[in-house]
């Protein structure tokens, strides 16, 4: 089933604005930063908030569309994993499961049989009659899906599915969602503000910044080319905005970078991965078109590497061996010199 | 030593009303047929009135809780005014209320002859009016405390907003409703002034426990005496009822 969404919500000073398709058989991820709306996304798209304008269509079915439709929760064909799971304390895990086929009207009989295969399906078939207060986060993850799958929605829609988790269980609870959901033949969309849980369980990535869409596109097209810093950021990649002219990028806020996308003119951005900078302490000879001068800002120290950078113009960030650091001497304020390959930045039009 | 002043002043009255009871005369006098009558009365029109107050005071805490009507403030402090006003002052509120002159009672009685005041019905409306504001805040708290993100899960896995309230919600605030709904009882049983004002001190029709052992000082102190000893008995019975809320220790 496909949604089109185009609408927006006002609440005392926010506004949320959306206009995109989530096509079905398409797992979407929500990618944004914490106040960006997305869970005002997911809220709406569940019907447990209005919309002040715009219209909201499931399939065929209209179910939100001003002023005066407004189709309730329970009468869509939706399926809801809670960011905190909200199940239910008093309910056993077979009985939460059991809950909403029982809305639905099937018998306690069939429902139970339901709940008792989805059980199954996620590996719990032992956790039917515990409380949840009894079952480890992992295992509430599992169940919260269960029961949102035991409706069989054509919509399944999840509230940051893997935050709530540690670290060690979100890996592996991650690939059990990631077998749930490419198993799942609806529309799936699911918020979150982590990027690789968006790189690794999404077919799509809508980025959602103050309220509004800022860029769509495939997991690698947005590594590839992000648009807006908070991507960029995101990505791990430095992101320079600019005019560009013959293969020349004039940077806003000053400097000038050679980029090999000979053809492109007028606003572009250009995308330079801080592994393609160069540092050197003397002004380098050779090959690289662009050279520029700054100096460190800040070293941080990452895994296997050092991330370092550098006030100038344009600003970059580099990313050096730890070999490299003691070879150079960095530290916070060194003067140093850049360099960046014409053919390893990628400049597109904005 | 204040605080051994309080307590002191607080225990001695009843212990001064066990020590007073006409123990060999108690059986005797309770079951008596006007002590059994009030009692009888007693206890149906708390019950009416409890049954009455959840019918429609559980809800209405839903509503002030969920903040769905417009002014939630200014409609919980109305709420909340039998709860502070004295209840004699309840009664005549009523009388001009739902009395046969009174502002919706007058159309009751001249559009079809029905009359509240001095009837068992008007016991249970005095009743009701005084005790339903101890459940509705009481439950209000329960509901504000229960985050809506049950209420939202139940209603997006296809639960229409009954099935929701009955399943998801009252479960889960099972103990406010106990300890509401005990409240608004022992308040109901214990009534007396909005009662007489209203519904005045008729034996079998409207006087009620309260209003017998009012009546019972004027002719027979004992009587008097021995029918606040079982109203005492219920109390403390409620007390335990409520052993959760009030009796906790730092320790437990």
């Amino acid at each position: 089933m496909k949604i089109t969404a185009n609408f927006s919500t006002i609440r005392s000073d926010f506004r949320l604005k959306i206009d995109t398709i989530f096509s079905a058989g398409t797992v979407t991820a929500v990618l944004g930063p914490n106040g960006s709306g997305k869970s005002t996304v997911l809220r709406v798209l569940a019907g447990l908030q209005g919309i002040d304008s715009g219209e909201i269509v499931f399939g065929d079915q209209v179910v939100n569309k001003t002023p005066s439709v407004h189709v309730a929760p329970q009468e869509r064909s939706v399926g809801v994993v809670f960011q905190d799971y909200a199940l239910f304390p008093h309910l056993s895990v077979m009985e939460n499961i059991a809950f909403g086929p029982r809305s639905l009207g099937l018998s306690k009989k069939v429902s139970q049989a339901r709940a008792q295969s989805q059980l199954k399906s996620l590996g719990i078939t032992e956790l039917g009659h515990r409380k949840p207060n009894q079952i480890s986060g992992g295992q509430a993850q599992r169940v919260a899906l269960a029961r949102a799958l035991a409706t069989e929605p054509s919509v399944l829609l999840l509230d940051e599915p893997l935050a709530a988790l540690d670290a060690q269980t979100k890996e592996s609870v991650r690939t059990e969602l990631e077998k749930q959901i490419d198993g799942f033949d609806g529309c799936v969309i699911f918020v979150t503000h982590d990027p690789l849980d968006a790189m690794l369980l999404a077919d799509r990535v809508v980025v959602l910044e103050d309220g509004t869409i800022t860029q769509e596109g495939t997991p690698s097209e947005l590594a590839a080319r992000p648009e807006t810093d908070y991507v960029a950021t995101l990505m791990g990649v430095n992101l320079i905005r600019g005019v560009a002219n013959q293969g020349v990028l004039q940077v806003e806020g000053g400097g000038v970078l050679s980029v090999p996308q000979v053809d492109l003119r007028g606003e572009a951005l250009a995308v330079l991965r801080p592994e393609s900078v160069t540092l050197h302490l003397l002004r380098p000879e050779g090959s690289a078109r662009n050279v520029w001068q700054g100096s460190v800002r800040a070293l941080t120290p990452m895994h296997d590497r050092i991330r370092v950078s550098i006030d100038a113009s344009p600003p970059v960030i580099a990313t050096i061996t730890h070999s490299a650091l003691a070879d150079l001497k960095l530290s916070v304020g060194t003067p140093i010199w850049v360099s960046a390959k014409t053919l390893t930045i990628e400049a597109f039009a904005k | 030593m204040p605080g051994l002043v309080a307590l002191l002043f607080l225990v001695i009255p009843l212990i001064a009303l066990i020590v007073q009871t006409p123990w060999e005369a108690f059986p005797k006098i309770i079951s008596s047929p006007e002590a059994l009558e009030a009692l009888r009365l007693s206890l149906v029109t708390s019950l009416v009135a409890t049954a009455l107050a959840a019918l429609f005071g559980i809800p209405m805490a839903w509503l002030l809780a969920r903040e769905v009507l417009p002014f939630t403030g200014l409609l919980r402090a109305l709420v909340i005014v039998p709860l502070l006003l004295p209840p004699v002052v309840s009664g005549v509120a009523l009388l001009e209320a739902l009395g046969r002159r009174g502002l919706v009672g007058g159309f009751l009685y001249d559009t079809f002859g029905i009359t509240f005041p001095f009837t068992t019905v008007g016991v249970v409306i005095a009743t009701t009016f005084v005790a339903m504001p101890f459940l509705v805040i009481t439950m209000e708290g329960g509901f504000r405390s229960l985050h809506q993100r049950y209420e939202d899960a139940a209603a997006t896995l296809g639960a229409g907003s009954r099935r929701v309230f009955l399943r998801i919600t009252m479960p889960m605030v099972a103990p406010a409703a106990i300890a509401g709904l005990v409240l608004c009882w022992a308040r109901a049983l214990g009534e007396f002034g909005a009662t007489i004002t209203f519904a005045g001190n008729f034996p079998g029709v409207t006087q009620t426990m309260p209003l017998a052992v009012y009546t019972a000082l004027e002719s027979d102190r004992s009587v008097a005496i021995a029918l606040s000893m079982v109203l005492l008995v219920v109390s403390v019975g409620v007390l335990v009822a409520l052993r959760g809320k009030y009796l906790q220790t730092r320790a437990s």
